[in-house]
């Protein structure tokens, strides 16, 4: 059993925020510009020492949306990587995938995997997990499964699409530097919708949870689980790991766990695409009603 | 190389109709299989009809299975495009990079265009779409010279490049908004229509349109249409392959206008011409036509995603 997430900069690639993680994508891949962004090169030799020193694996998230022109800078930091003791590269481009020369990848959630058919292209371009796009059904994830090793998301604000502009600058007109803008999610409603923005991304305002489905996953023999942690803090990231490795390990039951990550949820929770539904909604296993 | 008008065909009315207005080629949607919903697909009578007109007047038909699939649902599709090529359709348009690949093993000889879906957007994507077995790529918004001679001479592909399209907030292909709010798995004749999910099933509910809360402000998101002019000139210099009309939604009338409009401009390119400037105020009547369907076609779709009811059966 592995758990997994992002953790885009040195600054919060803390001992508390990982230590109930076994492996760390190291970068935020949504946008270059994101202030001490370890997608863009900064830090990522004391970022990959830290990870190493604890005992962790860790993968280098590339970019989602490089341009022809981001290739210069992204094939010199790719190289530099390449050299350290990293263990491969999250890609989220499918032009990226020939400039992996001597590492495991990994596809990340932007390449767009819906199908069975892409995962084995993939693989012949060297990937050996695939992260499945959200809008896949459980039952969808099984047969790309037999395919290939899968990267399974458990957990937090679902990255609904990408751009290539930003939302509090370009649309929200906001002013000030990224550094001030980035720090939290701009967050919309409409009704009962809740939809929130980390800049370039549109993510969910309701958080995904599968906490009541853990013993499930577990008998289909899922291994590789995920935390969507895009903007959030240390004690968020210390607090949801800790939830899940209580319940893989039986100490806590799946009611209480669902119980303490709502109390990590802004809006709600929801199980993002998984049961067929529309991805705000919220399946209780027990009594097929919202929560 | 010549370049070809490619238009919409969001009914066979308008797929012979485009054809006759100068139209080199006409893309349509197979029912069930393209980012459009029903209303705006055709069924397989239809394609074989617009299959034969085509073939009598030299035009070429291309068929959009450009929504993703379920990975149990190519067999299926493997069988429908079997039927239409029977059919003497000279091509398909297509997202999924994997079902790429099993057309072109099982279809050599039939063209394959990468979707706007795709989200093909540097050089090495292209390379990545070439390999899977396009041969046609939809330009990135921005393309650059440079990218249009790498495409068409150092990697020997098609370019098409939209004249009317829109460009989302989010890259196309990659948004789950409109399914986070309001999705139904909806199958019919062994495929699913994925209601809610533009990528599987071809009908957005446009939330990104809704004016949402956000403090004190309500705030739309990017999702602007645009007609081009000025890139017509540089894409025949550039011998760029096909300029495409979106638009398979809209009525047949303002796509009727907008394709006489295009062959006369683009002839009169061809014929040396480069001062476009008296094409303008035609150019900004059609967007006003235009901007009007899509509005409404725009609060009809947010109306339904705003009910209780599944979405089922769409009549905007």
């Amino acid at each position: 059993m592995e758990l997994a997430t992002h953790i885009a900069t040195v600054k919060t690639l803390t001992d508390r925020a990982i230590k109930n993680f076994d492996t760390i994508y190291l970068g935020d891949p949504t946008c270059p510009k994101f202030p001490g962004n370890i997608s863009s090169g900064n830090d990522l030799d004391r970022a990959v020492d830290r990870v190493k020193k604890l005992g962790k694996k860790c993968y280098l998230s590339l970019y989602a949306v490089p341009r022809t022109d981001d290739f210069k800078w992204m094939e010199t930091l790719i190289e530099k990587a390449e050299k350290l003791p990293i263990d491969g590269f999250e890609v989220h481009n499918m032009g990226l995938l020939r400039l992996i020369k001597s590492k495991d990848i990994h596809a990340g959630l932007f390449i767009n995997l819906y199908t069975k058919q892409t995962a084995d292209l993939l693989k012949q371009f060297g990937t050996s997990r695939v992260f499945p796009n959200p809008e896949l059904a459980l039952e969808e994830i099984d047969i790309i499964k037999k395919s290939v090793q899968i990267t399974m998301p458990i957990n937090g604000n679902i990255p609904l699409g990408i751009s290539d502009h930003c939302f509090f600058i370009d649309e929200l007109k906001m002013e000030g530097s990224c550094e001030t803008l980035c720090r939290t999610p701009k967050w919309l409603k409409q009704d009962e919708w809740q939809l929130g923005n980390i800049g370039r991304a549109p993510i969910s305002g309701y958080e995904l949870c599968m906490a009541e489905y853990m013993s499930d996953l577990l008998k289909s023999n899922y291994q590789f689980f995920y935390i969507y942690s895009f903007r959030r803090d240390e004690v968020y990231l210390e607090t949801a790991s800790s939830i899940y490795r209580d319940l893989i390990e039986g100490k806590i039951d799946e009611i209480y766990a669902v119980r303490e990550l709502s109390m990590l949820a802004k809006f709600g929770l929801c199980n993002g695409y998984f049961f067929k539904q529309s991805g705000y909604k919220y399946i209780s296993k027990r009594n097929k009603e919202a929560i | 190389m010549t370049t070809k008008l490619l238009a919409p065909g969001g009914n066979l009315e308008m797929a012979v109709g485009v054809l006759e207005r100068g139209a080199d080629a006409v893309y349509v949607g197979a029912r069930g299989w393209s980012r459009r919903t029903e209303n705006y697909e055709m069924s397989s009578k239809d394609i074989k009809t617009l299959a034969q007109y085509a073939s009598v007047h030299n035009k070429e038909v291309r068929v959009a299975f450009n929504t993703i699939a379920s990975s149990t649902e190519f067999p299926l599709m493997l069988k429908t495009i079997e039927e239409f090529n029977s059919y003497g359709i000279e091509g398909v348009i297509m997202t999924d990079p994997g079902a790429m690949s099993l057309i072109r093993d099982r279809f050599p000889d039939l063209e394959i265009h990468a979707s706007a879906g795709a989200n093909i957007i540097n050089e090495n994507d292209i390379k990545f779409y070439r390999a899977a077995g396009a041969t046609c790529i939809v330009a990135p918004c921005n393309i650059t010279m440079d990218e249009i001679k790498f495409i068409q001479d150092d990697l020997n592909l098609k370019l098409e490049i939209f004249l009317h399209s829109n460009n989302c907030f989010t890259y196309l292909g990659k948004c789950t908004m409109s399914s986070y709010i309001k999705q139904d798995w909806h199958i019919e004749n062994g495929k699913n229509r994925f209601f809610g999910s533009p990528n599987r099933g071809g009908h957005c509910n446009r939330i990104c349109q809704i004016a949402w809360e956000s403090g004190e402000s309500s705030v739309k998101m990017t999702n602007d249409a645009f007609l081009l002019l000025n890139t017509i000139p540089v894409a025949l210099r550039n011998g760029v392959s096909y300029l495409k009309v979106q638009g398979r939604e809209y009525g047949n009338s303002l796509i009727f206008d907008m394709i006489s409009f295009y062959r006369e401009v683009i002839d009169k390119c061809k014929n040396g011409e480069n001062d476009l400037s008296g094409y303008l105020f035609k150019l900004n009547e059609l967007s006003k036509r235009r901007d009007v369907e899509r509005d409404m076609r725009t609060a009809g779709l947010l109306k339904i995603a705003k009910s209780n009811s599944e979405i089922k059966r769409i009549e905007i």
